[in-house]
């Protein structure tokens, strides 16, 4: 590369100092970002973020320390070098989620791939900062801490535009590319200023003027979700939803003649997260064991439920459920995403599912945070509670199954009020036998046990899933009612649900804030049964976040 | 009761004259050289671990993970930045004022995750405490490389100390997911990086006590500090049932179902 001392610097020394500080920033910032992008996007796709957050942002001071080690080795500085450092590393910016998502479409979840792009982006920042000192001893020598007070202050900067304001309307990979140009423009105008007229710094800037958007138009065909395979069979289903909320990815999908005995009848599924959510042939018995009977329960109990809550079931099937008691009058439903809300009201296939449940005057739907609206909620007047989360894959999820937040919610029942809990899977894998209890149910019977609360568990035969039925009625006797409603574990019984009294138990510690140790008992899970839904379905790309 | 010792050495007679830190300073021996280094590879380790257990916690604590660690990562950095600018003015008594940001954060630290346990049980907004926390440690831990690098007494070893002050870094953010949490949980974490950062103060005090003016009340002070770190590191785990059946009446239950 020709480089070329910046002329007249020493006459024009606001100019140059400008110019030094802004590269810097500039540089600190795009890095800081990019590391900051490419590991919301992993950890948002698979679930472990406290785990890669910590990991990336080794590696990114890992790599920052590297760069600065690097740059000891130049035996001159010129600002050219800066100006090279700062292009590239817009060009990187704006190619890192681009490239992530080829790396996943096509390798899987390889750590390495966001490592290596974090390590690359904080290699290249790490050098500015030494090379900021050196350039400045031709100048006016600049302190050490206002250089860092500039370029942390920087971050906040960037990250306050790109990751709170942009991130949530454009998606990650258009916010990288935001970014990128951000910079870039901010670094050419620089270049003008200081009338920089080499060709290598002028050659870079076309590099990364057309680097990123010629690399996405190339990548985005390969990126772009393949055809969804659905089915035992892996035969082509059709992706009715596909988009990206404010909270999560929302995949519907439809196929044909995964069910050998309805050939003709389509198979509707809903994936949140790629987790699957409800799948339209076999939803009823889940809903029925979530929702219909706990209500049995309060019956038995001599409390017919009339004011129920739901927490989570954006999908409107447990509303559906619930509107079907001939003793409701009046059902609150909360859930965080109102994208979710606003599907089940208008998609017709979810109002064909959910029986056009939240167009019932009956229900009221309320958009908020479950675990800030029972802080605040009114206090034993529910006669029902059905919690239909998601499986606690991330600690933002495990959180709404921790003792304090059944602490809040507990006392939200009537007298004889049931809570009902979507618990996951109800077999530990490891037992062929399938008589040990997996460690996800017997954690949330015994966070209820932690705060003074007796729990059930029983299951639903045929996905395996398990649900955690408590009562405030002290006379409730769970085995009596289960051979009274028939769902006592015995060849005699239905095969809706099924209450086993005796189970073996794993050792597993309360779900409290404090520990949150449900995500770690999930995962382990996953694995155990090769992997999470949309890991082992080779619809990769489909799941992706945005 | 801090003026003491930050002050500059009293001039009691000929010999102590001299301010501490001259204009042209005698160049540090390789091995004080190499402690700095050390020293800033230590406070790197603590400061990264800071920010991923006051991220992590906010959301263990609030949710939405993305959302709270560019936050707190964020908010950090740029109070590191205002720690790093506000530095400049503890050059010239930078071993004291290290001293005493060490004690300092050690505080910070260790209260750091009881309070914001228990802002989220009462009304005070956990923002605001999270807040508190991290723009308190953040310009702590942002003086600590700008100060040591002024005790290095040259230029030429700033990328050096920048390597370390990056390799810290990387070290603890490993050690964060795969040693720190899983085996010592939040309470204990805030009391063994608090430890840390009194143990470091107490390292740098040995070699260096000479240039201080006060230095038994410096060692009493450190020592002071490092016993209650150890303390609080033993009851850590008490005081957190003792919080979560106070606040939010959640038994320890010793027996699987």
């Amino acid at each position: 590369m020709s480089l070329t001392v910046l002329k007249g610097q020493r006459k024009r020394p606001s100019i140059f100092r400008i110019t030094l500080y802004t590269l810097s920033v500039i540089a600190s910032g795009c890095g800081f970002v990019t590391q900051m992008l490419v590991a919301g996007y992993w950890s948002t796709a698979f679930s472990n973020d406290v785990l890669f957050f910590s990991v990336s942002t080794a590696f990114y001071f890992l790599s920052l320390g590297l760069g600065s080690l690097n740059s000891t080795r130049w035996k001159f500085a010129r600002v050219e070098q800066l100006f090279g450092l700062t292009l590239f590393l817009c060009f990187w910016t704006g190619l890192s989620i681009i490239m992530l998502k080829y790396g996943i479409r096509t390798k899987g979840e390889i750590f390495l791939f966001p490592l290596a792009i974090v390590f690359v982006s904080g290699f290249v920042s790490g050098q500015i900062i030494p090379l900021t000192i050196r350039l400045s001893k031709n100048d006016v020598p600049i302190n050490l801490g206002t250089l860092f007070f500039f370029d942390y202050t920087a971050a906040i900067a960037f990250t306050f535009l790109f990751t709170f304001v942009l991130l949530i309307p454009l998606g990650y990979q258009n916010t990288s590319l935001v970014l990128s140009y951000t910079c870039l423009a901010a670094t050419i105008g620089l270049l003008i200023a200081c009338r920089i007229r080499s060709k290598a710094a002028w050659g870079l800037t076309l590099f990364a003027l057309v680097g990123p958007a010629a690399g996405t138009l190339l990548l985005k065909h390969a990126v772009q979700a393949p055809t969804f395979r659905g089915g035992l069979k892996g035969e082509t289903a059709k992706v009715l939803i596909n988009e990206q909320s404010h909270y999560q990815k929302i995949v519907f999908t439809e196929e044909l003649g995964s069910n050998p005995f309805h050939p003709t009848t389509p198979e509707h599924i809903l994936y949140l997260d790629g987790f699957i959510q409800f799948n339209s042939i076999y939803e009823q018995n889940y809903h029925f064991c979530l929702a219909n009977i706990p209500a049995f329960v309060a019956e038995d109990s001599g409390a017919p439920v009339k004011r129920a809550l739901v927490l989570g079931g954006g999908d409107g099937l447990v509303a559906r459920n619930l509107l079907g008691i001939k003793s409701i009058e009046h059902v609150d439903q909360v859930e965080l995403d109102p994208r979710m809300i606003e599907l089940a009201r208008t998609e017709p296939h979810l109002r064909k599912y959910n029986r056009d449940a939240f167009h019932d005057p009956r229900v009221k739907l309320i958009a908020a945070d479950a675990f800030r609206w029972v802080r605040e909620a009114p206090r034993g007047v529910y006669d029902l509670i059905v919690i239909d989360f998601p499986d606690p894959k991330n600690v933002t999820l495990s959180r709404l199954y921790s003792s304090e937040f059944y602490s809040y919610v507990l006392p939200l029942l009537s007298a004889k009020g049931v809570l009902s809990i979507q618990s996951g899977p109800v077999f530990e894998l490891t037992d062929p036998e399938h008589l040990t209890l997996s460690r996800m149910p017997t954690t949330i019977i015994k966070t209820l046990a932690s705060i003074r609360q007796d729990s059930y568990v029983y299951y639903n035969p045929r996905d395996h899933d398990a649900f955690v039925i408590a009562t405030r009625d002290p006379q409730f006797d769970m085995e009596r009612f289960a051979e009274k409603s028939g769902i006592a574990e015995s060849p005699h019984h239905s095969n809706l649900c099924k209450y086993r009294k005796y189970w073996r138990v794993p050792a597993v510690e309360t779900n409290t804030l404090n520990t949150l140790t449900l995500t770690e008992y999930l995962l382990d899970w996953y694995a155990s049964a090769g992997g999470a839904y949309f890991e082992r379905s080779g619809n990769y790309a489909v799941f992706l976040p945005e | 009761m801090i003026a003491p010792f930050l002050a500059p050495p009293k001039m009691q007679n000929a010999a102590l004259a001299k301010p501490t830190y001259s204009p042209e300073p005698t160049p540090r021996r390789p091995l004080e050289v190499a402690l700095l280094y050390g020293a800033a590879g230590i406070a790197a380790f603590t400061a990264i671990a800071y920010e991923l257990l006051l991220a992590s916690y906010t959301t263990f604590l609030m949710g939405a993970s993305v959302f709270q660690y560019s936050l707190v990562i964020s908010l950090m950095m740029a109070s590191m930045g205002v720690g790093s600018y506000l530095s400049k003015n503890w050059e010239s008594r930078a071993l004291p004022a290290f001293l005493f940001i060490e004690i300092v954060l050690a505080f910070l630290a260790a209260v750091s995750i009881p309070a914001l346990y228990y802002s989220f049980y009462s009304g005070i907004p956990p923002y605001f405490v999270l807040s508190f926390a991290v723009i308190g440690i953040g310009v702590i831990i942002g003086m600590e490389i700008p100060l040591i690098s002024h005790l290095t007494r040259s230029d030429d070893a700033l990328p050096k100390l920048l390597f370390f002050d990056y390799f810290g870094g990387f070290i603890g953010g490993l050690a964060f997911p795969i040693f720190l949490l899983p085996v010592l949980g939040f309470f204990k974490m805030a009391a063994v990086l608090a430890a840390c950062n009194a143990g470091l103060a107490l390292i740098l005090l040995v070699p260096f006590r000479h240039s201080l003016s006060h230095s038994r009340r410096w060692f009493v002070a450190i020592t002071f500090t490092l016993i209650l770190s150890i303390t609080a590191y033993i009851f850590a785990d008490d005081l957190r049932r003792w919080m979560e059946l106070n606040l939010f009446e959640i038994y320890d239950v010793t027996y699987s179902p």
